[in-house]
């Protein structure tokens, strides 16, 4: 039974498994490694602006239109694309909205699925954007979409650090509950990792936003 | 009618249907619609494109709706890196030009609904002029499709917007 022949075959099947072992793990190495290296790096080939260096966000509270608690820790274990707005604005939220939902037909994933990303529209305007409102604004566009408000104070906090602006315009005379608001109209792309990753501006266009997310998604990675 | 006239018949109505135009003389408009808003909000835009006929300008004096409290026109334009909806008081449409209302641009602007509309239905709107003419124009309100799939405010401006930086400008009136 333990001729030469078989020890020497055994010991190359052993050497075969260390080696597509080793295999294995180089491959999961090099792509860790590949990953972390561009996480300095900018993404080729997207028209959208990507940070080179990811910005972590500071603190802020504010509460999802399910009455959880929205905060930096919200925004980890997926990429979001956040969007401010107002529900009494029936031009470009609306639109812009609508967008979303195109790219969110055309997404290779589903919920739930890693690489999923998830839509927050912030509302800037919590004075006439209660919870319920916002829950049935977002979820008419998308089931998936879900809406953000709460005290002024933490909404500055969020959007300063994000490089969105917004403002009321005059309240109008006679009914005060007319007056508009004016917002960025930027979408942020936040990491898996809750940081400010890239920021799309206007004009936005549904296929060009799919094609630049999925190539950041597979350069940044889904972690 | 043999088959034909029938088929020429139905396509007409349906192209009249699909795009309906509305007339007064000097003024006529047409791709009137508006897009189905969630039944939360109380506020929708219209869009349309009206067309000057006329050899002169003409101003948008009031528009009304019985199925809203107001309607405005507003311009979106984006001024210090946010978008302001800016309302246009008498609108002018130039001689022999035409003015574009459409999402992400001139848009009007339906505050304080009075009950539902869903898409399907139609929002009558009145525009009066300042040649004493007005015209009556519906809106078939629909479920915003393939054909609104890009918004372009930021990086146009026209009207009495000053344009700096990477901006480009252009008139908002076309020929
Ligand atoms: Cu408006």
């Amino acid at each position: 039974m333990s001729s030469e022949k078989e020890k020497s075959s055994q010991t190359l099947i052993l050497a075969i498994i260390v080696a597509a072992f080793s295999l294995m793990g180089g491959i999961w190495l090099s792509q860790k490694h590949f990953l972390e290296n561009n996480d300095t790096k900018i993404v080729p080939g997207v028209e959208i602006t990507v940070l080179p260096v990811a910005r972590e966000l500071k603190p802020f509270i504010l509460q999802t239109d399910e009455g959880k608690p929205f905060t930096p820790a919200t925004l980890k274990g997926q990429w979001s694309f956040l969007f401010f707005g107002y529900t009494n604005c029936p031009d470009i939220c609306p639109t812009t909205l609508r967008i979303m939902q195109s790219v969110w037909k055309k997404l290779p994933t589903k919920q739930g699925q890693p690489g999923h990303p998830r839509l927050y529209f912030i509302s800037v305007d919590p004075d006439r954007d209660s919870a319920a409102t916002l829950k049935s604004y977002t979820r008419y566009f998308n089931p998936e979409f879900t809406g953000v408000t709460g005290h002024l104070d933490e909404i500055d906090k969020l959007v300063n650090q994000l490089g969105i602006m917004y403002g009321y315009d005059e309240k109008d005379n006679g009914n005060d509950k007319d007056y508009n608001v004016n917002h960025s109209a930027s979408l942020i792309l936040i990491d898996p990792r809750g940081r400010m990753r890239a920021v799309i501006s206007p004009p936005h266009i549904a296929d060009k936003i799919l094609a630049d997310f999925e190539r950041i998604r597979i350069f940044y990675g889904d972690k | 009618m043999n088959y034909k006239k029938t088929v020429l018949f139905a396509t007409t109505l349906l192209s009249l249907l699909a795009s309906p135009a509305f007339a007064a003389n000097s003024i006529t408009i047409t791709d009137s619609w508006s897009p189905e808003a969630p039944p939360v909000v109380k506020v929708m835009a219209g869009y349309m494109v009206i067309h000057n006929n006329s050899n002169s300008d003409i101003a948008i004096t009031s528009i009304k709706s019985k199925l809203f409290r107001k309607v405005e026109i507003h311009n979106t334009v984006m001024k210090d890196n946010t978008l302001h909806m800016v309302r246009q008081d008498r609108p002018i449409i130039r001689a022999k030009q035409t003015l574009v209302l459409e999402p992400g641009k001139y848009h009007m602007m339906l505050i304080g609904r009075q009950k539902p509309v869903k898409a399907g239905e139609n929002i009558p709107v009145t525009l009066s002029f300042d040649n004493g003419k007005s015209i009556n124009i519906s809106l078939p309100v629909r479920k915003a499709d393939e054909k609104n799939k890009k918004t372009a405010p930021a990086m146009k401006c026209g009207g009495g917007m000053k344009c700096g930086g990477g901006m480009k400008c252009g008139a908002s009136m076309k020929k």
